[in-house]
């Protein structure tokens, strides 16, 4: 079932927590090997930075992240969708979990990503630390943690 | 002939006054990079993050700016030593960057939104729990400071050991 569009205004879509977009679904934040950094407080030595979780600049700009119910609700393959067309490594979100962070979670499709979504609110460290720690690989990069105390799976 | 070198003649007693002496051979002035053990591969890494495509991140990420990398670049020789340890380097989505030190005492991060504006967060796990966060402009004497507290008390704390 396609979510209904979003309102816009000259800046994009504006912030919104999309009525449709459940508590239980999950969202895809597609994260580069240049976020790795070597910590010794982790497992295996290397962790995701904090730069993981960085929002866009501008007045409505969010954390850009792929809608996975909507992607397989499309008949597609989650991994296969964003994992191309450029290969990066990824982790998942639960909408609930950033609600009570005090995130909105809305639909943004673009020309080249119909599954296209932001997560609105405040990153201040200590958000992205938060964050940090309640995501999960989805597609992991192998021998890095989440955060300096936690394993990879 | 003649007349050419009359008025050759004339035209070096006519600016003879404002001829300025160069220094001497004594009195260099070098422009050089400093020699920091550290520099060699945090300059590649910062080439390689300038030079990052439009959409490295799988959105639609932007390369770490020139400038950005060379106010990161200026402000780490201002707060590391010769024998600091290498900071990690890593981008931001719109031409900003990061540079981070994790050790098992505590961890540093240093966020150049633009030149002059960095936002600073530090956290000591040993030997207390400690968490800090400042805004910077011009005077980084303070992470510095962040920066030797985490990456030489090892140091000191080896030779305690010892």
């Amino acid at each position: 079932m396609p979510l209904t569009l979003p309102q816009r205004d000259q800046h994009g879509v504006i912030p919104h927590d999309h009525s449709e977009i459940l508590p239980d679904d999950l969202v895809i934040r597609r994260v580069s090997a240049a976020w790795t950094v070597p910590d010794p407080k982790a497992p295996g030595g290397k962790r995701l930075s904090s730069m993981a979780f960085e929002k866009s600049s501008g007045t409505n700009g969010g954390m850009s992240v792929d809608l996975k119910r909507q992607i397989e609700e499309a008949g597609e393959d989650a991994k296969a969708w964003v994992t191309s067309p450029r290969w990066t490594a990824s982790v998942t979100l639960r909408v609930r979990d950033l609600r009570a962070e005090g995130f909105q979670v809305g639909f943004d499709p673009l020309d080249d990503n119909a599954h296209h979504g932001e997560v609105w609110g405040s990153f201040s460290k200590s958000k992205k630390k938060k964050l940090m720690s309640i995501c999960a690989w989805f597609v992991p990069l192998d021998g890095v943690s989440l955060g300096d105390h936690q394993s990879t799976s | 002939m003649g007349e050419t070198a009359l008025n050759s003649t004339s035209a070096n007693t006519a600016f003879s006054s404002n001829v300025v002496q160069l220094p001497s051979a004594n009195a260099k002035l070098l422009v050089i990079e400093p020699d920091y053990s550290w520099r060699s591969a945090t300059v590649a890494r910062l080439q390689e993050l300038v030079r990052l495509p439009v959409g490295w991140d799988g959105y639609n990420g932007k390369p770490v700016s020139l400038l950005n990398a060379n106010f990161a670049l200026r402000m780490l020789d201002a707060i590391c030593g010769s024998g600091a340890e290498a900071p990690s380097i890593v981008p931001g989505l719109e031409g900003d960057l990061q540079i981070e030190w994790h050790t098992l005492q505590g961890d540093v991060e240093l966020h150049v939104l633009g030149p002059n504006r960095v936002h600073g967060w530090r956290r000591l796990v040993r030997p207390m729990s400690v968490e800090d966060e400042l805004e910077l402009e011009t005077d980084f004497s303070t992470v510095g400071a962040w920066v030797r507290e985490i990456t030489e008390q090892p140091r000191a704390l080896d030779v305690a050991a010892a």
